[in-house]
């Protein structure tokens, strides 16, 4: 219900607002909403909350609480958009670099950086190319896409597919039997496993009800589950666990795994023939900036290269590093990489993520379907050389994406293994994928003698093949063109699991209320650093546990409408309609009541 | 392809903060005018469509929503734009000054072959006047840009300066019409979320 404190939405404020008390939303947003509601041309010296880092949770809270009706001051140290989530270019990586190992980005380690001369004063240019600090895909049916449509954030963005999933076993890569047509005509699957597929996922799609299936293996692992009950085989049980539910290791727990799988499914059909989407330009950083706008449009005013130095929760004041303070009324919300210098209330951030970006020179299309320039590729447990216990994952993204010129392409590999194992996981993968990708192509690349190293307190660049000791098995022994490397360790309060489950996003429980002397973050809240999480199903979750405690409820999250809707709309063809849920609504699985699957298959 | 109409431009305004950007806009695309604000907020873009010599063009214009005050203007605001108005007040000195700055900006990030119209507005408040006609164009001159001085306030030259921006993009437009494999290649694979894609129409002609 609607907290009784809660302030008058922009919509509310508009003369043009008509009050509907039977039915209080969804909020009416004129187009023009708020415009005779001036700011000052200064910073203002009043806000309702004041935000720093404009990563995405950040950012679509920042959004949905201008168009609420907040008074938002949005922050960032960095002269960029983005803070965890951004799109950075070569050049800008070279100082994020730098500033982490001096230890001035915080939730970030051991950073280690190879360039190639080919880019700066070679044939590519920095700004050539848009590195994710952490790549994200976005689910055909998830929260956040409904709410990219509903604050139209979606019109400053493009968008494209991504269909192809690959699982990595006994060194080649699987592609993914991922629809009802593609296990038909599948001929090289017995018709047994067809059979057993089908029953599954009929089951998955609405699991929850059918508590009787899988209540007696809640807390048993998956592949039990699917060993047991649904009589499916390795290969099966490794493409739905790890490629379908994108799962990180074996003991993921039932009703955990059979959410993930079904977000899959539910999202195939949805917009066409694939799962997934992906932004062009750029992943989350692209988003944030969206979302920034949306709230600039909705109110909020924006400052970069702003750094918050304390909040004092007595006077409510907080003090910036240019001098310059400002009065909160109500919460002063700070991702953890904003923390200001003698912050004691930072949360813990106890869970590893280590990532390797690559750049290859080498178009790689025969790893995307036709007309996309996207893939997954899953290294499942136990699949590598260095007997990974945790999946690798590699998102993978082609020119075609705008992130990468023509005829290179962007391998973001990232594992949850904790501690040295993780390198060793990620070093494995990559050789897999080198391996494979010099099978596939035949055509000569000249040995790279020219990879520049920023050393590893990343001080100098300097030309030379002399690598890091930990990077020695990165370099190309054979004809690939490797034109960046990018190694690091990110740190999260977030676990790699339950990205939905909103408890993991209030970290700021005991934190908020306890007053440490000389604490320059007395009386904030912190937002969490995005998890090892491939898609962005976490962010929702977490910009609304922080709404909710800003506003007192979360009803009116994204709870609008705008007033023009038709005149934007009207020379548009909603064509979401077209691809409903083949998946989700077509009956051709004869299921009878019990949930037990009977009856004869059509092939 | 739509068969609304033949053209879709992608144009942008910017300019220092109170130079009247959104007078601008709301005088072109709704004909109504109010001195009661300040700074942008709400207006995110505007559509409107005119005729041009004999094609139908529908012109998307962005505004800044209040982003150009402390020069935090994402850098997606760039993407995808044909044509940049960038705005100054003939009685403000420093925004004046100001546009070398956004030239700056948009040679950052928009496109090389994103066309640039120079506006000096508010030139009905004659008495206030400290930019000259002259000083401007010759500016203007320099930087191989068009230039006009506009009121939003009594309208004078507004519509000029929309379909100025409109029809020099058009022209460019045809002549890059050989040319017309690499615009379909920028369409293709775009999923569009929710109808029309507003933001990846490169201007296909009929």
């Amino acid at each position: 219900m609607l907290s009784p404190e809660r302030r008058p939405s922009m919509a509310e404020r508009r003369p043009s607002f008509f009050s509907f008390t039977q039915n209080p939303s969804p909020l009416v947003v004129p187009h023009l909403a708020g415009i005779e509601d001036p700011l000052p041309a200064t910073t203002p010296d009043k806000v309702d909350v004041l935000i720093a880092g404009t990563g995405m949770v950040e950012s679509v809270l920042a959004a949905a609480l201008a168009w609420q009706g907040s008074n938002v001051l949005h922050i960032d140290k960095n002269d960029y958009y983005g803070d965890t989530s951004a799109t950075l270019t070569v050049d800008q990586i070279k100082r994020w670099v730098n500033e982490v190992n001096e230890g001035s980005v915080s939730c970030y380690k051991n950073a280690k950086l190879y360039v190639s001369t080919l880019i700066g004063s070679g044939k590519y240019s920095s700004r050539d190319f848009g590195i994710d600090l952490s790549p994200k895909i976005l689910f055909a049916k998830s929260d956040l896409l409904s709410i990219l449509i509903k604050s139209r954030v979606h019109q400053y963005l493009e968008f494209q597919s991504l269909s192809n999933f690959h699982t990595y076993e006994n060194d080649c890569f699987e592609k993914l039997t991922n629809t009802k047509q593609e296990i038909f005509t599948d001929q090289n699957l017995p018709l047994m496993t067809k059979r057993n597929l089908m029953k599954f996922i009929k089951f998955v799609l609405n699991w929850e009800a059918q508590t009787e299936i899988w209540q007696p293996y809640a807390e048993r692992t998956m592949s039990d589950f699917l060993g047991e009950k649904f009589k499916l085989e390795k290969p099966q049980v490794f493409e739905l666990i790890f490629s379908i539910g994108l799962c990180y290791d074996l003991n993921v727990k039932v009703p955990e795994a059979l959410q993930r799988i079904r977000r899959y499914l539910t999202s195939f059909d949805v917009y066409g023939p694939f799962p997934a989407l992906c932004s062009k330009y750029g992943g989350p950083g692209e988003l944030s900036q969206g979302f920034c706008r949306s709230a600039a449009v909705g109110g909020a005013t924006y400052k970069l290269n702003e750094k918050l130095v304390s909040f004092n929760p007595t006077t409510k004041v907080a003090t910036f590093q240019d001098g310059s303070k400002v009065e909160v009324s109500e919460k002063v919300i700070i991702s953890p990489t904003q923390a200001p210098k003698d912050s004691k209330h930072v949360p813990q951030q106890q869970y590893q993520v280590h990532r390797l970006t690559c750049i290859v020179e080498n178009p790689c299309t025969e790893w995307f379907n036709e007309g996309e320039s996207a893939a997954m590729v899953v290294f499942p447990p136990g699949s590598l050389k260095s007997g990974n216990k945790e999946v690798v994952q590699a998102f993978i993204l082609g020119a075609g994406s705008e992130i990468c010129p023509e005829g290179t392409i962007v391998w973001y590999l990232s594992t949850t293994e904790q501690g040295p194992r993780a390198e060793m996981d990620i070093d494995a993968a990559l050789e897999a994928m080198e391996m494979a990708l010099l099978r596939e192509s035949s055509s000569g690349l000249e040995n790279d003698e020219e990879i520049v190293q920023l050393t590893g307190n990343g001080h100098t660049i300097v030309n030379s093949v002399k690598l890091g000791q930990s990077f020695k098995e990165y370099v190309p022994r054979e004809r690939l063109q490797f034109l960046f490397k990018l190694y690091y360790t990110q740190y999260t309060s977030t676990p790699p699991f339950g990205v939905v489950n909103s408890s993991f996003f209030d970290v700021n429980q005991d934190l908020e209320k306890k007053y440490i002397p000389g604490a320059s973050d007395n009386g904030v809240i912190y937002t969490t650093m995005p998890s090892a999480e491939i898609s962005y199903d976490e962010v929702v979750t977490a910009a609304k546990v922080l709404y909710e405690k800003i506003v007192g409820s979360d009803d009116d999250f994204f709870d609008l409408d705008f007033e023009d809707e038709d005149e934007i709309q009207a020379s548009g063809v909603a064509n979401a309609e077209q691809f409903e849920n083949a998946i989700d609504d077509d009956d051709d699985v004869n299921m009878e009541g019990s949930g037990e699957f009977v009856g004869e298959m059509e092939i | 392809m739509n068969s609304e109409y033949d053209y879709l431009f992608k144009l942008l305004l910017i300019g220092n903060s109170g130079v009247g950007k959104s007078c601008l806009l709301l005088r072109f695309s709704d004909d109504t005018y109010t001195n009661d604000y300040i700074s942008t907020i709400g207006v995110d873009f505007k559509i409107k469509t005119v005729e041009l010599d004999g094609k139908t063009v529908k012109l998307q214009i962005w505004d800044t929503a209040g982003q150009e005050r402390f020069r935090t203007i994402t850098s997606s605001y760039y993407r995808g734009s044909h044509g940049i108005i960038i705005v100054y007040d003939v009685t403000d000195q420093e925004s004046f000054n100001g546009v070398k700055m956004w030239l700056q900006e948009i040679d950052r990030y928009a496109t090389s072959t994103v066309l640039k119209l120079l506006v000096g507005n508010k030139c009905d408040l004659k008495d206030k006047r400290v930019v000259e006609y002259d000083v401007a164009k010759e500016f203007a001159d320099a930087n191989k840009m068009p230039f006009l001085e506009t009121s939003a306030l009594d309208s004078t030259n507004v519509e000029d300066a929309f379909l100025t921006m409109a029809r020099q993009i058009k022209e460019s437009m045809s002549q890059q019409n050989l040319n017309e494999t690499t615009q379909k290649k920028e369409d293709k694979g775009n999923v569009n979320l929710k109808g029309q894609s507003l933001t990846n129409t490169g201007g296909g002609c009929c």
